[in-house]
């Protein structure tokens, strides 16, 4: 599932700096909230823990 | 209940809240009448397909986040509008109107004559309207 973070003090669904589901976004054109500047895909990263664990 | 002056109804276009830069919205809940008259009665009807219209005026602001760079993206798109009369909290006197799937066709992003504040005028056509009262 796909992570947004929001950036703007006025999309009704998150305060600035919360990061939500696209499950929460239901309804919502996501595309263009993203062009917008809105919201923010957030994309994963891999942790330290996993990144060492590689190196073992 | 008393009479409704509209002083602070609030508006959302896909998940923003834009109320601020708005000074008219208007919401037509419509079922078009298709008619059955058949001969030796009088005119009758039954209710056809349901077709709901939002016009809201929007004070044009170029800002980030705000009313054009929210609106531009959404032309010929579906998304949510939600409109009350009152920013209050939902409630049988202060209904949420929520429209979803509702169809943007244009957007005027320049509009306006010398000296006139420009304004840009959106009406959202079709869509599925749920009423909530709490």
């Amino acid at each position: 599932m796909t992570s947004y973070k929001v950036l703007s003090d006025n999309f009704s669904a998150g305060k600035q700096g919360e990061v939500l589901d696209s499950s929460a976004l239901d309804g919502c054109n996501i595309a263009a909230l993203v062009e917008a500047g809105h919201l923010a895909e957030v994309s994963a990263k891999v942790s330290k823990t996993v990144t060492s664990e590689q190196e073992k | 209940m008393a009479q409704v002056v509209l002083t602070n109804a609030d508006i959302t276009v896909n998940g923003v809240v834009l109320s601020n830069r708005s000074n008219s919205v208007e919401l037509n809940y419509e079922v078009e009448s298709v008619e059955v008259t058949a001969f030796g009665g009088n005119r009758s009807f039954v209710g056809g397909l349901q077709n709901n219209t939002i016009t809201i005026e929007f004070m044009q602001d170029f800002a980030a986040a705000n009313v054009e760079a929210t609106i531009f993206p959404l032309v010929g798109q579906q998304t949510t509008v939600t409109v009350r009369s009152s920013a209050a909290a939902t409630s049988a006197t202060n209904p949420l109107y929520t429209v979803s799937g509702t169809y943007l066709a244009s957007h005027t992003p320049v509009s306006g004559a010398v000296g006139e504040l420009a304004m840009t005028s959106l009406t959202f056509t079709g869509g599925t309207l749920v009423k909530t009262t709490s």
